[in-house]
């Protein structure tokens, strides 16, 4: 009788205390519930909510500071951690991108190259091999009309395609969180459209190595990057031959030999860092592992045409039995892989050795405690500052480790860090051309209807995405960004976007105020200083301002200076500029019959200094 | 932090000697022969072109007697005689050949206008592109602390008051050769180098003004010394037309990020607005794989 008491008391126990930590969710039963020490830094609660969305985010939506408020901080972040919230307003906007779910077969089989379908239409017989000088017109025609019939486009359609869906997702993403690391580590392992062999492969690169892994692993961020058709052309792997494999063996072509590209980068940049302790040995021989890895034949006339046949006569059952490996568009080479053995930053590699040791090696470089750090240092330096506290940036790096590599780890231990609150964090960091123009589409709530106009304002304001040549990406301090010429350009760009001189978007001014007009350029500094720029102090900025944008008593101070200034003048007749018109299309609702101009106040906020920083 | 004003009355040349980079001899002989003189004629202008990547020195301008050479590059070695019928190299000096593809330089170089100065570079051997670009622009190889750029050191040993357009480069992003406490410019247009505000000229005098106010009063050190510099600038160039310009002698400069760059270095240096040190880049240099075979190429993507 006693027995059973005791047990029946055991029982109901434990069914109350799994009952207890299922209703706190599976995870939050291993781990103590997050908290933001944001008061010891003496923030308000919306003063911190606001630092969260302007470091987690493309910037602020008109009201979401109050709604992070109400959700709760912490749960507001786990949520973008998660990363898994319905996407269903976004999609509606990315459908006119009709590529963005292609493969990458498919996408090389209808951007194809001029070079491919002069082929293709010489086979045909639809142009003759000497018909070029003479009729260059009709010939032209001929081409044009052969690509229509077989559905080809010009790359630069995917070109607009790739851009147009970044800035998209950047505005409209309910997964901000996401959305921003995907950019971080598009441009940490670095690929560009102005390398001609990879630029066809990008989209995919960035949807599916990318994108699915941004809040994942750091070790499958790296193989999935590795094995991208993308990378492999980009810095070069693909073409990499061991110098003691048996195809380097059979064609005695010298041109095919070891490339170190990729293994040097693999290293110096997404890895370790430069002083992470390699030596040129480890490269040489890091890259005799790598050889082998390449592109698996994709299109009609894609890559690795030479080796197709002997892929298919043998079959892929044969292959796999002879060591070579195929998944989506990787391959394994095992004939061009080097079989000798090595030795990489000490560890020893047996000879005979395949596919797996470069699997092995890179996951050795991925739980490497240079990585670590190299990684924590350049999330710290995205997050927190230009220059990040060393004590912060140990941390990260020990979470790092303890965690696998868990890019989620190594946020939560910075955003619970008291360095990420403080004072000198809040508000240190410059915006990137990307999120300045991302962050004023958001706070206008614009409809963007052409994302891509926006990208000749981001080549002028020095952040042409997807196009920058070194591997090294766009580097991430202020220094870059902020130069004459740029700060000119973010400048001209807000005042040309509030008056609604850049086609791409349409937005109401008023009704961002709950459709309640100012009555005066005091009162709409007032109001949109704080749309704009929520959780700040702006009266600095009113008291400046005012006085200038008042028309009444500058009125005779303004046509002096226009007057005086021919050069002035001269200066606003430029030759007219496809990107913007002058027309207020009836979208855009900003005049009021005040005697201030709405949407000049607007323009002069979203250029303003405080308006550059997050 | 050294500012402007202590480095200029502190003298250049003792601050650039107490550790931010040695100071080459040749600038401390002319510094202290004529402290009257400027160092450089208000008409001297430097143009400085990086071509990143870069540029291998040694195909371009090969010491094609050099035995050691042809031993360590059996493959990329060109001769005068050629390895093509067309590939051959033209022959400077019975020591030194241009590579073909450089042969505009040729008639510069048998007017004595061109000089070439061989086997210089960094003692930092480092295999890292980055860091060896990085050690060139900041002038200091194996300090990768230097916050300043070569460029900008040397800008300010002019001897004189900057003017706002004293150094300018011609890139979308200043180079790390002109970080530094010298005021510099980054324009990649100078016809966009204005605030804009179309169909409203006294909007655009607002909001220059209204811009001006903020940038002198912002708390940001850095986009409030950028600001200044801009304004002041702009300024200058206010004064100017920026209008069409017609290069002289019938140049037709290529259209290409380099051409446009130096067409408006051209025409800043005509406009007479004090431009004494210019920059410039011209990319896509590192030839990664299949250098020079079949034929000798020198650049990533030009045709051989």
């Amino acid at each position: 009788m006693k027995n059973t008491h005791r047990y029946t008391v055991l029982l109901v126990g434990i069914l109350i205390l799994i009952a207890v930590s299922a209703s706190r969710g599976p995870e939050s039963a291993t781990r103590p519930r997050m908290r933001f020490p944001y008061e010891k830094a003496g923030l308000t609660k919306n003063e911190a909510a606001a630092h969260l969305l302007n470091r987690f985010t493309y910037g602020p939506v008109p009201g979401q500071v109050d709604a992070v408020v109400k959700q709760g901080l912490e749960n507001w972040f786990e949520q973008q951690l998660a990363g898994a919230l319905p996407e269903s307003d976004l999609n509606i906007r990315l459908q006119t991108f009709d590529a963005l779910t292609w493969t990458n077969t498919q996408i090389v089989n209808t951007y194809r190259r001029n070079g491919e379908v002069l082929r293709m239409a010489r086979a045909d017989g639809v142009l003759k091999n000497d018909s070029t000088e003479d009729d260059r017109k009709a010939y032209r025609d001929q081409l044009r009309r052969y690509r229509e019939q077989h559905g080809f486009r010009p790359e630069r359609d995917l070109t607009r395609q790739l851009v147009g869906q970044k800035i998209v997702r950047a505005v409209y993403s309910p997964d901000q969180l996401r959305e921003v690391l995907t950019e971080f580590w598009m441009n940490h392992f670095n690929v560009s459209v102005t390398k001609n062999a990879c630029s066809r492969f990008i989209l995919s690169y960035e949807r599916d190595a990318i994108r699915p892994n941004a809040l994942g692993y750091f070790e499958d961020l790296l193989l999935a990057t590795a094995q991208s058709p993308a990378m492999l052309l980009y810095l070069d792997n693909f073409s990499s031959v061991g110098n003691d494999s048996s195809a380097r063996r059979k064609t005695n072509n010298r041109r095919r030999g070891l490339n170190e590209n990729y293994a040097r980068e693999v290293m110096e940049l997404h890895t370790l860092g430069v002083d992470g302790g390699y030596t040129q040995t480890d490269v040489t021989e890091a890259a005799r592992i790598l050889t082998g890895w390449t592109v698996y034949p994709m299109g009609d006339e894609g890559f690795g045409n030479g080796y197709k046949k002997m892929l298919d006569n043998a079959g892929e059952e044969r292959l796999a039995a002879r060591g070579f490996v195929h998944h989506d568009d990787f391959l394994f080479l095992a004939n061009r892989h080097d079989k000798g053995e090595k030795t990489v930053l000490g560890k020893h590699f047996a000879a005979g050795g395949g596919y797996e040791e470069g699997k092995t090696l890179l996951h050795m470089l991925s739980r490497h405690p240079a990585t670590a750090t190299f990684i924590a240092r350049k999330i710290a330096i995205r997050f927190v500052s230009d220059t990040p506290p060393p004590a912060l940036v140990d941390r990260m790096a020990k979470a790092f480790s303890e965690h696998n590599g868990d890019i989620k780890a190594v946020l939560r231990s910075l955003v619970t860090s008291s360095e990420f609150w403080d004072g000198h964090a809040v508000r240190a960091k410059t915006k990137s051309p990307v999120e300045l123009m991302a962050s004023s589409l958001r706070a206008l709530n614009a409809d963007v209807k052409d994302p891509y106009i926006f990208f000749a304002w981001l080549r002028r304001m020095g952040q042409p995405l997807y196009h920058y040549q070194a591997p090294t990406g766009f580097p991430d301090r202020a220094q870059y960004w902020i130069n004459t010429g740029a700060l000119l350009n973010r400048m001209n760009f807000g005042l040309a976007l509030a008056d609604g001189r850049i086609r791409g978007a349409a937005f109401d001014l008023l009704a961002i105020n709950g459709n309640h007009e100012p009555e005066s350029a005091q009162d709409a500094l007032a109001a949109y200083s704080t749309i704009l720029m929520p959780g700040r102090n702006m009266d600095e900025t009113i008291k400046r301002l005012t006085p200038l944008l008042t028309a009444h008593d500058l009125q005779q101070k303004i046509d002096k200076a226009a007057a005086h200034n021919n050069a002035g003048e001269a200066l606003t007749m430029q030759e007219p500029d496809s990107l913007t018109d002058d027309t207020n299309s009836p979208q855009i609702r900003m005049e009021t019959d005040s005697d201030y101009r709405l949407a000049q106040v607007l323009g002069i906020l979203l250029g303003s200094p405080e308006f550059q920083r997050r | 932090m050294i500012t402007r004003r202590a480095f200029l009355k502190g003298g250049g040349l003792t601050l650039l000697g107490m550790g931010i980079g040695g100071v080459p001899t040749f600038l401390t002989r002319a510094a202290t022969m004529n402290t009257v003189q400027p160092l450089y004629g208000k008409r001297n202008v430097l143009v400085c072109i990086f071509q990143r990547g870069a540029m291998d020195g040694l195909m371009a301008v090969t010491p094609f007697t050099d035995n050691h050479l042809k031993a360590a590059r059996p493959d990329l070695f060109v001769t005068p005689a050629g390895t093509n019928g067309d590939k051959a190299l033209l022959d400077l000096d019975g020591r030194f050949g241009l590579h073909p593809a450089m042969r505009a330089f040729e008639p510069l170089y048998r007017e004595q206008r061109l000089g070439i100065v061989h086997g210089m570079g960094s003692p930092n051997t480092t295999r890292s592109h980055f860091d060896a670009q990085d050690y060139m622009e900041s002038g200091t190889p194996f300090t990768k602390s230097t916050d300043s750029g070569w460029l900008n050191r040397a800008a300010g040993m002019l001897g004189h008051e900057a003017t706002p357009f004293q150094a300018v480069s011609l890139t979308p992003a200043m180079p790390r050769a002109l970080y530094g406490d010298q005021p510099a410019l980054a324009i990649s247009n100078l016809k966009d180098f204005t605030v804009q505000s179309k169909g409203s000229p006294k909007g655009a005098v607002v909001a220059a003004r209204s811009f001006e106010e903020l940038y002198d009063q912002t708390s940001s050190a850095l986009l409030n010394e950028t600001g200044k510099e801009s304004f002041e600038a702009m300024h200058v160039l206010q004064q100017v037309d920026t209008g069409r310009y017609t290069p002289g002698y019938g140049a037709v400069y290529p259209v290409s990020p380099l051409g446009n760059a130096l067409k408006q270095i051209a025409q800043l240096i005509k406009m007479d607005v004090g431009l004494e040190v210019a920059f410039a880049e011209s990319g896509g240099w590192d030839t990664h794989f299949n250098q020079g075979l079949p034929t000798v190429s020198l650049h990533a993507t030009w045709p051989t």
